[in-house]
């Protein structure tokens, strides 16, 4: 599984109010919690300022941690509610799986060819994913979570993480396939 | 588990790749891969998707000064649940900025979306540390006054600090001093030691 050993032991600490322990499981995850929530805001300074307040709710309730779910996916799930909470107050999107992905327009994947990296070309592939399946893909593939982990950050029932993953993989095989990527060029 | 179909497999195909499966899951997937052209030639794209991803590097994100501004705003545990104040964008975060900022301490403007500015008068070192520990002990932990070289980058700030588990707690000041706390039962004339032999760092003082 993909629980970084430890940060079950430093969420206890957490709980018991140690700063010391928050600062090590700050320091083990803001960058992957920061990449996840920038992945599904795309807003530099909200995503910095929700990753903030992440920490804050986990310095407050670590105490309220039973330990039922891996310490990652504790925080992560605390992660996606604040997301949805931005999405829900700016009107965002639906929580369903209603807005449609981007057609990929030619023009656009010519605009991503000519930048000529391939890490571009999977960002430039990644964003026109729903941004359900985006968030889907990205803990299974950064955070190697397996879908009861993905079930329980997204809460959605497990069948809902195989779909949307496989949906998301069937439009990036065609963007990438595209770039050439998708048949091991990338 | 037993039994799984080709479209039960299929689902569990990214998490085979990731190796998230239990073992019996993963055993079944491999018995399916070993007599499906489809399923290999799926699995091969999603390891190369999964390797494309993870060799994106981490965003750049000031982590130690995020972590500072983290550690000011604490507040108590298991306090009544209520709004938390709107945490303020501050500029240092973004990556663009970590990505281009050419030096640490130079750049004094840090300062000011730290904290307040400092009064004049008072050394950072005699003023009232950023936050309290909302457990009640901060005060007990020693704690280090440094200055980092003008040409220190924000990276190599943050791989020292989190080398020696340090903390920020205080400044930047206008001279640039920041003050550093030390983990529990850490030796501090020895990190201090450390400090001292780091290119980046100028100056160091111990606690008295």
């Amino acid at each position: 599984m993909s629980a970084a050993p430890g940060l079950e032991a430093l969420l206890a600490r957490v709980a018991a109010g140690d700063r010391t322990a928050l600062a090590a499981l700050y320091r083990a995850l803001e960058k992957p919690l920061y990449r996840f929530v920038q992945g599904k805001l795309n807003d530099p300074a909200q995503s910095a300022d929700l990753v903030h307040d992440v920490f804050l709710e986990v310095w407050r309730n670590a105490p309220r941690f039973e330990g039922r779910s891996a310490a990652k996916t504790w925080v992560f799930g605390i992660a996606y509610r604040k997301v949805i909470d931005v999405f829900r107050a700016q009107a965002r999107v639906r929580l369903t799986d209603e807005i449609p992905e981007a057609e990929d327009d030619a023009p656009a994947a010519l605009d991503c060819m000519a930048a000529g990296q391939a890490q571009e070309r999977l960002r430039h592939c990644l964003d026109r994913l729903k941004p359900e399946h985006r968030a889907a893909i990205n803990l299974a593939f950064y955070e190697d979570m397996g879908y009861r982990e993905i079930a329980e950050v997204t809460a959605v029932p497990e069948g809902t993480v195989k779909t949307r993953i496989f949906h998301a993989k069937k439009l990036l095989q065609h963007c990438l396939g595209q770039f050439g990527i998708s048949e091991g060029q990338g | 588990m037993n039994g799984l179909t080709r479209e039960d497999v299929a689902g569990r195909l990214p998490f085979a790749v990731n190796g998230s499966l239990a073992p019996e899951e993963a055993r079944e997937v491999e018995d399916w891969l070993a007599r499906d052209p489809d399923l290999q030639d799926d699995a091969g794209f999603l390891t190369r998707l999964r390797a494309l991803m993870r060799a994106e590097p981490l965003p750049q994100t000031g982590t130690e000064f995020a972590l500072a501004r983290l550690m000011r705003d604490l507040p108590p545990q298991q306090a009544p649940a209520g709004p938390v104040a709107p945490a303020r964008w501050q500029g240092w975060q973004a990556p663009a900025f970590a990505a281009g900022i050419a030096a640490l301490v130079a750049g004094l403007g840090t300062a000011a979306l730290m904290r307040p500015p400092a009064p004049a008068e008072a050394p950072i070192y005699e003023q009232a540390p950023v936050y309290e520990q909302a457990s009640g002990d901060a005060a007990e932990l020693p704690r280090l006054t440094v200055t980092f070289a003008p040409e220190a980058r924000l990276a190599e700030v943050s791989a020292l600090l989190q080398a020696q588990d340090l903390l920020i707690v205080d400044g930047p000041g206008a001279l640039g001093l920041y003050r550093l706390e030390l983990p529990p039962g850490a030796d501090a004339a020895a990190v201090a030691a450390a400090l001292a032999r780091a290119p980046i760092v100028a100056s160091v003082e111990a606690p008295e």
